[in-house]
């Protein structure tokens, strides 16, 4: 049997690994269902409808990319860490550590710079510990999810 | 034989996906200078307009209206929909409005190029 609101879920699922508002997901949701309904009202069956529907919204890898050109370069990192902790980590895991790690030296870096060029104010120490533990919050996050 | 609604679902673009690309935002902006409007209407009106030529993925639209409303020059709001359903319109912003004209005024004038190198206004002569 033929369930609209678990079918558009399954496919809203796919377009929140990069689109993580929920205001931007309720308004693709939108879309699906309006783009079925006139489907639907011009007779054709409720899961041809719906397949067409999601046809035409295109390519979910598609999707993901133009929303993540919207993202602020913090929030593409953030969802970049969230999704590598989410990926199971058999096949390219080497590569993944190694630009891990080179993501995190770079961070370490710039740090380090912010912290040399000038006193350490509040605000400069308040950026180190931002770029230090936000990456250590979310790699524990990530060790955690493994277990 | 393909239904009517089956058959805009081919993909053979009448124009070029670079073409679709830079056309978005005058049309885009043009729709909304005629008054609010959401998403899934906005696909309708683009497809209406170009006879079924100019097909977007639906889903790549809501990106390109983020970006515009970002720069400045829409701005949305949430209402409800014919179903009750919540829905999110977007408003043309004065800065919108400035933009399509500019955009309109470029889009002229290489009009106006082609047309004077299709009539043979403007000839280079070679060496």
């Amino acid at each position: 049997m033929f369930d609209l609101d678990s079918e558009v879920a399954a496919w809203s699922a796919q377009v929140a690994q990069r689109c993580d508002h929920e205001e931007d997901i309720a308004e693709l949701e939108d879309h699906l269902r309006s783009a079925f309904e006139r489907l639907s009202a011009e007779g054709m069956p409720a899961e041809r409808a719906f397949e067409l529907a999601v046809r035409r919204m295109g390519d979910v890898a598609e999707i993901n990319a133009e929303y993540e050109k919207n993202r602020s370069l913090l929030s593409r990192l953030h969802g970049s860490l969230l999704s590598w902790g989410r990926q199971p980590t058999r096949g390219h895991s080497g590569q993944r550590e190694n630009s891990l790690a080179i993501v995190f030296a770079s961070l370490i870096i710039a740090a380090s710079i912010l912290l040399s060029s000038a006193d350490i104010s509040g605000s400069a120490a308040a950026g180190y510990l931002l770029i230090v533990v936000v990456p250590l919050w979310l790699v524990s996050r990530r060790l955690a999810g493994r277990r | 034989m393909l239904r009517k609604s089956e058959a805009r679902t081919e993909i053979a673009p009448a124009l070029s996906k670079d073409f679709v690309a830079a056309s978005a935002a005058p049309l885009i902006l043009s729709i909304l200078s005629h008054g609010d409007s959401y998403g899934y209407e906005i696909i309708r009106r683009v497809g209406e307009i170009s006879d079924g030529e100019m097909r977007w993925a639906d889903g790549m639209l809501y990106p390109i209206l983020h970006r515009l409303e970002k720069r400045g020059l829409i701005e949305s709001y949430w209402g409800v929909g014919d179903g009750g359903r919540k829905r999110r319109y977007y408003r043309l912003r004065r800065a919108g409005l400035d933009e399509l004209e500019s955009l309109r005024t470029s889009w002229r004038r290489i009009n106006a190029m082609l047309e004077r190198l299709e009539t043979g206004g403007a000839h280079v002569r070679p060496g």
